[in-house]
């Protein structure tokens, strides 16, 4: 007679005549069923990795042609018949350093994309984790209604606000500098003092009881314990705000007038309306732009999809 | 004074003495009813104590970067824009108020009505496409294959791209006479393969086909949706003898609701702020550029190439208020198709 | 001078919930008072009260002759020690010690000196360089109590500090508390749940519930002489038995009638509780502790008086003690309390006990020595100590003594107006 302890479902089963209690060996194979189900024929999983494979060379096909075009010499046919899809006969990586030193000199466009790009991280870092920390931690009257206004500002399409802010800063002097591009980001954005408060609250307000009684005040709980412990999400939104601010072109276009002054994306769009561009040049220029985005991209790439998942699901 | 008089209310509430001799043992557990401990409706509004008033000030701190940029950058604006949407202005002038003219011009403007037409053909083309194509790639992302994280770091590259390099690849990849796609369309028997860029009629759709380029990046969305559906819901299933095409109809799809939502969403809002690709396109096709002025290029271009800013600001608030009825449009009806997170380990 | 005194302290809640309901408590200078009783009945915000983590709705606190209510938690000068431990992750043990004399600017010798002295007083000295989520929960315990010790404050608070470790580490905890409290001489509120934690730890121990305080006193007088029926049932594990019973008198002595069995009260417990003589021929709890009960055979003073055959239910055997399950003929007490304390310990006691209350029978809980040869199934004789013998009236809970106070219970020197 087993004691309550030692009937397990394999006995109950049994009792009930359902299945033969199943010996250990066998049980440990049957998995978890999920959305992920392990496929076990063999066919299905060859003709998913070549489906696989067909759609990476949708994806790397294209690229592996612009870099082809980029390597060749200017007296090069760029569009060859049939299609070079991998460099082969060319390897003019100096292609590279023309783009950059040369006439196209896209090293100052590199140079002042940064320049902008570095302050509108400074700003958004800045800006969104403060008051993300006053709606995370902070209790104060009205906390909900700016909360709700947050949201709000989420859904209005920043274009439907161009003209007036572009009339704005005409007015102040800012036409053609880096300041309207860079100074909105200190406001803040609705996006990431979301993501940032919904992080931030899930650090323990134990650790902002204890600091309390340690005697620190709000500041220094938001400097030394809260940002700290922060740096997942600030890294993620980082990393949004670089890639988002690198690729802008809106922006640049409307505000900069000086070809001095230009951005990367700028830069580029001008090249292809203008007439006598040679194509290799081009897409080296092109390949060389997009290779900041994909560096990030990869040093970050676990935290960048999780960051994007929990968005997705606030939805 | 308040105080006392709570205690009284309190001790009359329950029918018993107030109970004020805590220190000694007695009668310091009130009777039957000691378990209501609610004590009114709700508590009263007291001033705020002296640390709870330098909590607030210190909230304000935090949030005045925040506040000074909502004023600054939104208030302001939404509200001139409002304004200026019903004045003519090329800003070397003073505006003059026009009412309700820019809106009246609108319905006759060519360029306004053609804008329409690309973008709702983008819409009708892209949105669809994308939606399904993601759900099937992350799908098949989500098999347990290995060295699939390999795969998914590739399929999501493109979305970190910029419209403006994606469409100089794509351009130079369209070119209808020698560019890659047509000679392997041609490789493989089409005779005439549609001259893409060229042609009025296939412009909106190749621009639809850059942007399957990067669909990696809405599947990894999808991706997310799918990983959180419980394990239980397909045991569950299962045990029903549901087989792999009914376990995503029945328990898939529906727990993917939420997340094609948000995606529809955004893709219907994103499909107006198309602005890169259309804007270098069209300026590398030369004269024939209506068949790709989207609407945000449209607005664009009426305000800083024509200077009209008035007429501008108009074409923004009807982009506002399309945007605004779609949405509710979609929210109305997403509560007959959107199923709501159910986890039952949660529960 | 560092006592902590609440005086009329309440607690109402955003949306009307009275956690804490006029609080008279006052902790002497040095000692050590545990507050406690079941999950809500608020003792957790009393503690965050004293700390300033909580705002005070009616009542004053004083910290050392001062009335902090509106002082910040940094100002009122007193540690806290938490539940969860509440250390900062990404710091060292040291950084976690030292930060609150960073803040205050503490130069880098004095600082220095007095984490070393804290770290060598718990014995964690070579802990310094590692970080929270490198420690055992015994040792995280101790870096906590480190960072409240560090500060010299006026009162050290802890939050059922130990309720996260294994039993055998609590136990060893518990006496390290109590060595450190005793050596440094801090007044200290402690909060738990546990009551065996309260009468180890605690010079006074307050016991509280639904947000008042039911009574304080030392631990040895809440164990003999209870105030209500709740404290009597709340102290002492495994419960009191709380059976309904009749007062009979008999001659000049007083019986109590319990089911069908008569106990025959001594003249020392009429002497402490004259009050029965009104409670003779009605309905009262009686209330009795298993360690009480004892195996008529081998029990020292046995008389027929208070000797009773009962019926042994079960038994489970500890080795060092046997637990029998005995049943008596006489309904239990139901009330709102012992309905509560059943509640605390999970449905299937509430179920029981209304089934015990249906059928008019109560299982009784007894202590008895190991080497008893009691065995279930039979009719045992069963020795109960009536000197022990506890009464409460039905309708109010309140133990029945008489116009005297009872023995012990220190009356805070701001009611005795």
């Amino acid at each position: 007679m087993k004691s309550a302890d030692e009937i397990t479902t394999a006995d109950t089963r049994q009792e009930a005549g359902v299945t033969p209690a199943a010996p250990a060996r066998l049980r440990s194979k049957r998995t978890r069923l999920t959305a992920k189900w392990r496929p076990r024929s063999v066919i299905f999983r060859t003709a998913m990795y070549i489906l696989l494979l067909i759609i990476s060379g949708f994806i790397l096909l294209p690229a592996g042609w612009m870099l082809t075009a980029a390597l060749k010499p200017d007296l090069a046919p760029v569009f060859t018949i049939p299609t070079q899809w991998f460099p082969a006969h060319y390897w003019q990586w100096q292609n590279f350093g023309r783009v950059l030193f040369g006439s196209l000199s896209f090293l100052r466009y590199t140079v002042n994309t940064i320049i902008i790009v570095v302050g509108n991280i400074l700003g958004i870092l800045i800006s969104c984790s403060l008051v993300a920390f006053a709606f995370a931690r902070l209790r104060f009257r009205g906390s909900k209604t700016l909360f709700y206004l947050v949201v709000v500002t989420m859904l209005i399409p920043w274009q439907a606000l161009m003209v007036p802010q572009f009339i704005m800063f005409f007015k102040l002097g800012w036409y053609g500098t880096y300041l309207p591009l860079i100074v909105p980001s200190f406001g803040g954005n609705a996006f990431f003092i979301f993501l940032i408060r919904q992080y931030m609250r899930t650090i323990p307000r134990e650790l902002d009881d204890a600091a309390r009684v340690d005697g620190l005040n709000a500041w220094q709980i938001f400097w030394r314990i809260i940002l700290p412990l922060s740096t997942p999400v600030l890294t993620v939104c980082a990393v949004f705000t670089f890639i988002w601010s690198w690729n802008d072109l809106l922006g640049p276009i409307i505000y900069l007038d000086n070809q001095q002054t230009f951005t990367l994306s700028v830069a580029l769009a001008n090249l292809v309306t203008r007439a006598g561009t040679p194509w290799n040049l081009l897409m080296a220029a092109n390949l060389l732009s997009m290779i900041p985005c994909i560096l990030v991209f990869f040093f970050v790439q676990k935290k960048l999809i999780g960051g994007i998942a929990s968005v997705g699901l606030k939805g | 004074m308040r105080l006392v008089l709570q205690r009284r209310m309190t001790a009359r509430f329950r029918g018993w003495p107030a109970p004020d001799r805590g220190g000694r043992p007695g009668p310091a557990s009130p009777g039957p009813g000691a378990g209501k401990r609610t004590v009114f409706g709700r508590a009263p509004r007291l001033p705020l104590s002296r640390t709870r008033r330098r909590e607030q000030r210190a909230a304000y701190l935090f949030l005045s970067p925040w506040l000074l940029g909502l004023l600054a950058f939104w208030i302001v604006p939404i509200v001139a824009s409002l304004l200026l949407s019903f004045t003519d202005w090329t800003l070397i002038f003073k505006p003059h108020w026009v009412g309700l003219g820019n809106y009246r011009a609108m319905a006759s403007d060519h360029d306004f009505w053609n804008s329409i037409r690309v973008t709702v053909k983008y819409i009708l083309l892209s949105v669809p496409l994308y939606m399904v194509v993601g759900l099937l790639l992350s799908l098949l992302l989500n098999l347990k294959l290995r060295g699939m994280n390999v795969f998914r770091t590739f399929l999501f590259i493109p979305s970190v791209l910029s419209g403006v390099a994606v469409a100089i690849l794509w351009v130079s990849l369209l070119n209808p006479d020698v560019g890659p796609v047509n000679q392997a369309l041609r490789a493989i028997g089409i005779a005439h393969p549609p001259r893409w860029l060229a042609d009025p009629a296939w412009a909106v759709p190749s621009v639809v086909l850059m942007g399957l380029w990067g669909v990696g990046g809405g599947a990894i969305i999808y991706l997310a949706g799918l990983q959180n559906i419980g394990a239980q819901l397909y045991e569950a299933a299962s045990l029903d003898g549901a087989g792999p095409w009914q376990r995503f109809r029945f328990v898939t799809f529906p727990m993917l609701t939420p997340t094609l939502l948000f995606v529809l969403l955004t893709s219907l809002i994103g499909a107006f702020q198309v602005f890169d690709t259309a804007y270098v396109l069209a300026g590398s096709q030369g004269a024939d550029g209506t068949s790709l002025n989207f609407y945000l290029l449209n607005m664009w271009t009426e305000a800083f190439t024509n200077q009209r800013f008035g007429y501008a600001s108009a074409l923004a608030w009807v982009m506002i208020i399309l945007a605004a009825v779609v949405i509710l449009a979609i929210f109305r009806t997403a509560s007959r198709w959107v199923y709501y997170e159910y986890d039952p380990e949660k529960e | 001078m560092a006592e902590i005194v609440l005086e009329k302290v309440t607690k109402v809640f955003r949306d009307g919930t009275k956690a804490v309901s006029s609080l008279d408590l006052e902790v002497a200078d040095g000692e050590l008072m545990v507050l406690v009783g079941p999950s809500g009945c608020g003792k957790t915000t009393v503690l965050r009260m004293v700390a300033g983590l909580e705002d005070v709705t009616g009542g004053t606190i004083r910290i050392g002759n001062r009335v902090v209510n509106d002082r910040s938690p940094g100002e009122r000068d007193v540690a806290m020690v938490f539940q969860n431990y509440a250390l900062y992750p990404h710091m060292t043990v040291y950084q976690n010690i030292a930060l609150s004399l960073r803040i205050r600017h503490v130069s880098r010798q004095e600082m220095n000196r007095r984490v070393m002295e804290a770290a060598k007083i718990l014995g964690i000295e070579d802990l310094l360089k590692r970080r929270p989520r490198e420690l055992s929960g015994g040792q995280r315990q101790r870096v906590a109590m480190g960072r409240a010790i560090v500060r010299h404050p006026q009162a050290f608070l802890m939050d059922e500090p130990l309720s996260n470790l294994d039993a055998k580490l609590r136990v060893q905890m518990r006496a390290e508390i109590s060595r450190i409290q005793r050596d440094l001489g801090v007044t200290s509120l402690y909060v738990t749940h546990d009551q065996t934690e309260a009468m180890t730890l605690g010079h006074q121990v307050a016991v509280m519930r639904n947000g008042f305080l039911q009574q304080v006193g030392m631990p040895q007088e809440l164990y003999r002489t209870p105030a209500n029926a709740f404290v009597g049932a709340f102290i002492g594990s495994p419960a009191m038995n709380m059976i309904e019973a009749t007062l009979a008198s008999d001659g000049g002595a007083l019986m109590v009638q319990a089911g069908s069995h008569r106990l025959r009260l001594p003249q020392e417990v009429q002497d402490l509780r004259p009050a029965l003589r009104d409670y003779i021929g009605r309905k009262l709890a009686f209330g009795i502790r298993p360690e009480d009960i004892e195996d008529a055979a081998l029990a020292a003073d046995a008389d027929p008086s208070s000797t009773l055959h009962v019926k042994v239910d079960h038994q489970e055997d500890m080795g060092s003690e046997l637990i029998l399950y005995l049943e008596f003929d006489a309904p239990p007490v139901v009330t709102e309390d012992t309905r509560d304390l059943a509640a605390d310990q999970g449905t299937e006691a509430v179920r029981s006990l209304e089934q015990q209350a249906q059928q008019q029978r109560t299982t009784v809980v007894a202590k008895v020595t190991a080497r008893s040869k009691v065995r279930p199934g039979e009719t045992a004789a069963i020795h109960a100590d009536m000197r022990n013998a506890h009464f409460f009236d039905l309708a109010t809970g309140e133990a029945i003594y008489g116009d005297r106070v009872a023995v012990g219970a220190r009356v805070p020197a701001a009611e005795q107006a």
